[in-house]
């Protein structure tokens, strides 16, 4: 996991591991000052020398660009391996942006079928009524993906893992498929983050992540970033940053910089937390089914084996009945909290059947995969012994 | 209500009510100066006196989140935040202190402490025994003076990392009647929570804010000791501004995960250059072989991350040694994600005469690593490359 891409001072290239790039990537020292954090540069305008030498130190208007938001970007576009990224105000904004430079009317576009609300309501109900079509797709079954194809096909959007299934989807293989069929390979990687795969170094050509999620850490900011393999593609999606006027703000900016510093820390623990819940879970009489992708009786296990370096710390599980237990375990946790963040430092429960996903009809929703008692948890860093004891607290009070 | 104009209404807007249990995750920053009641009865009640909020010097909601959360870290009842670290010490000695009274330093002490012991108390008044952290029977004979008041010492000394006798040091000032303050900042917020001193201070701007963005400080003690620190600090005014407050609260939920692997990293490379043929000796409180080894407690978690080297070069190879350092900045903080080096003549040394350096065991290859979070294999690489350009 080496690479001598991101650089620390000024003319001084080192071989690096993660961890300290996530520190290092993207800093420089402000001039000036010396200062070692990247200031936040709260600033509209940006003064010129004069008139020919107009964008001469790079900056003109904080809507296209800002110093502390490059910096941020130049960290997450190390981290990912890409040549160009682009922060927004939200992770919709970034995907929003993404599908508005790819496509025009008469395209056509496939998505996962399980896939964040988010992006399912922007196909659904914006970017249908500009003529452009979408199939959503189990993008885990390739020979069904490729039948999909269309000659006017754009593009595949993978979200893998799968939010809330956790279903793994093979980004190595789909990004193939479209370099085969000249199309592009987006792939929305919040789940996992930089530290535990990189998409483009496995063929796809737009990393997308909602920063709100591992990068910020600390539920604190929203944010997102579309960070491309092409620098051209890049360029374009920042026209349409500029032009729609969704980036990201440098306060944002610099707590999300900040954030990312401890990426490995908190991925590390939560990891390993999830990994040890998940295996209690298993062996719960109450609990009917658990699904962690680093389990390997977990479908797509052997995939993310594979292309990742750890599972995340998304999981699911089912409990004996139906919406009734689901609800009473949701509302009645001590460490856990009912909310709808995922990847910070504290352990998050959703309950999509009545929260996420209660507008989809209820056999779509039960074949998708998200059953009447399924709730997910996104696990912190919390004392993984208190969150076991909290869970187990609260299902052998449903169950007396 | 009475009739407002929309120039009065855009200053006593309406209030955003939250429904109840409708609470968010983070705990809002409370940037309002001031605080009302209903009533000017309600403003001096007992209740508004214990718990109430009137104006942000004083007190501040989000502050006080602060100094809640560490002070059940270091399991004491009660803490009051400060702006800075030396803040936080200006508080505790001058709500303990008067014309008259003697304090007890230590040659080993931080620079800006010693400082402000030498060169300001003692125009108030105080006067002061300086002496090593090591010479245990002036340690006794001082604390037994009949006006000495006050013990100021660090846990792990900066930048020598001293192991005070800590047993004998608190034992001998309780039972003489002198209160003892120890700056635990070298050791992190959870350490030495056993040990009976009176009052821990701490600069948060290290391992609790731990991303090198805010200055901060706390005293932590027991309620009646905290009551005049409270009071002292509220007219000396160097109160901490919320938006750092909340930023070291951010700061904190990884502290643990920040602390651990920093000591990790130390040790491991504490040891790699322990016997190292261009290092003359190692100074790291985990290596077995530090003086007062012994004296820390069994329950310690971690050693800390800031390791100190005598080098056997001249100042200006030091410098050159410290230049060449790639993932290293030189600058003087610790307890932060990226590691610092120091220089630590040049930073902590002016105020020394020559007989005092010699002392305090500072020469002129000494140098200081403050440990971060980095891969602990690129930071032995860095410091091996430096280390290979000395002749």
């Amino acid at each position: 996991m080496k690479t001598s891409k991101a650089h620390l001072r000024t003319g001084k290239i080192l071989e690096m591991n993660f961890s300290t790039r996530q520190v290092h990537a993207g800093v420089e020292f402000d001039i000036q000052t010396g200062s070692l954090n990247t200031p936040i540069f709260q600033t509209t305008a940006f003064v010129q020398d004069s008139v020919d030498q107009y964008m001469g130190k790079g900056f003109s208007y904080s809507r296209t660009s800002n110093p502390t938001v490059e910096a941020l970007e130049r960290k997450l576009d190390a981290l990912e391996n890409g040549s160009g990224s682009t922060c927004f105000a939200t992770g919709m904004a970034a995907t929003h942006a993404v599908f508005n430079t790819l496509l025009k009317q008469g395209d056509h576009a496939i998505i996962s079928q399980v896939v964040y609300g988010g992006t399912f309501r922007i196909a659904k109900e914006i970017f249908k009524d500009y003529g452009i079509t979408f199939s959503f797709v189990d993008t885990s079954n390739l020979q069904l993906l490729e039948k999909h194809i269309q000659k006017n096909t754009k593009f595949i959007f993978t979200e893998s893992p799968a939010n809330p299934t956790l279903k793994i989807s093979d980004i190595a293989a789909i990004s193939s498929l479209c370099k085969k069929n000249k199309m592009y390979h987006i792939v929305d990687s919040t789940f996992m983050t930089p530290y535990l795969l990189r998409p483009i170094d496995l063929g796809a050509d737009v990393v997308i992540h909602s920063t709100t999620k591992f990068f910020d850490g600390h539920n604190a900011t929203t944010g997102g970033v579309a960070i491309c393999k092409d620098k051209e593609l890049d360029q374009k999606i920042k026209f349409i940053r500029n032009t729609s006027g969704s980036i990201m703000s440098p306060f944002n900016a610099y707590l999300t910089l900040q954030g990312v510093k401890t990426l490995s820390l908190r991925l590390d623990r939560q990891c390993a937390n999830a990994k040890a819940i998940a295996t209690y879970l298993e062996n719960h009489p109450n609990v009917t089914k658990v699904g962690y992708p680093g389990l390997t009786s977990f479908s797509g296990h052997d995939i993310l084996k594979k292309q990742a370096s750890g599972f995340g710390s998304m999981l699911w599980f089912e409990l004996k009945g139906g919406i009734k237990e689901g609800k009473q375990f949701s509302d009645n946790t001590t460490v856990c909290t009912l909310a709808e963040n995922l990847g910070a430092v504290e352990t998050l429960i959703t309950f999509p059947a009545v929260m996420t996903h209660a507008y989809i009809p209820e056999i779509k929703r039960i074949e998708m995969g998200i059953s009447n008692s399924l709730i997910r948890l996104s696990v912190g860093i919390e004392d993984v012994s208190d969150l076991i004891q909290d869970i187990d607290i609260t299902i052998n009070d449903i169950y007396g | 209500m009475i009739y407002m104009d929309k120039s009065t209404q855009v200053i006593h807007t309406k209030k955003v009510k939250l429904l109840e249990g409708n609470l968010p995750l983070v705990d809002p920053i409370y940037r309002s100066v001031k605080y009302t009641f209903p009533s000017i009865k309600d403003s001096i009640s007992e209740a508004a006196r214990e718990s109430g909020f009137d104006y942000s010097r004083d007190k501040n909601p989000t502050t006080c989140q602060l100094e809640m959360v560490c002070a059940s870290l270091q399991e004491r009842e009660a803490g009051v935040a400060t702006s800075s670290g030396m803040a936080a010490i200006w508080a505790v000695l001058m709500a303990n202190l008067s014309m008259g009274d003697r304090i007890i330093i230590f040659l080993e002490s931080y620079a800006p402490t010693r400082k402000l012991v030498r060169e300001k108390l003692n125009k108030l008044g105080i006067s002061h025994s300086m002496i090593s952290i090591y010479d245990e029977e002036s340690i006794k004979h001082e604390i037994e003076r009949p006006e000495t008041k006050l013990v100021i010492y660090e846990s792990l000394t900066n930048p020598m990392l001293c192991i005070p006798n800590y047993e004998m040091i608190t034992s001998h000032a309780r039972s003489n009647n002198v209160i003892t303050v120890m700056d635990n900042t070298f050791f992190g917020l959870h350490n030495h929570c056993d040990l009976e001193v009176d009052y821990i201070v701490h600069s948060l701007t290290k391992f609790a804010n731990g991303h090198g963005d805010v200055m901060g400080g706390i005293v932590l003690g027991n309620k009646t000791f905290m009551r005049d620190v409270r009071n002292y600090a509220t007219s000396l005014g160097a109160t901490p501004d919320p938006e750092g407050s909340y930023l070291i609260l951010r700061g904190l939920k990884t502290y643990f995960m920040r602390y651990h692997k920093q000591c990790e990293s130390s040790l491991k490379i504490a040891q790699h250059f322990n016997s190292h043929l261009k290092v003359k000796k190692v100074f790291y409180p985990g290596l077995k072989s530090s003086k007062n080894y012994t004296c820390l407690p069994n329950n310690i978690d971690g050693f800390g991350a800031i390791i100190t080297f005598q080098l056997d070069c001249d100042e200006e190879t030091l410098w050159k040694f410290i230049d060449n350092l790639k993932i290293f900045s030189t600058a003087a903080s610790l307890g932060s994600v990226e590691s610092l080096v120091a220089p630590v003549k040049l930073f902590f040394g002016k105020d020394f005469t020559k007989a005092e350096l010699k002392q305090s065991g500072i020469t002129d290859g000494t140098v200081r690593f403050a440990i971060g979070i980095e891969d602990c294999f690129d930071l032995i690489e860095d410091i091996e490359q430096s280390l290979s350009l000395l002749s």
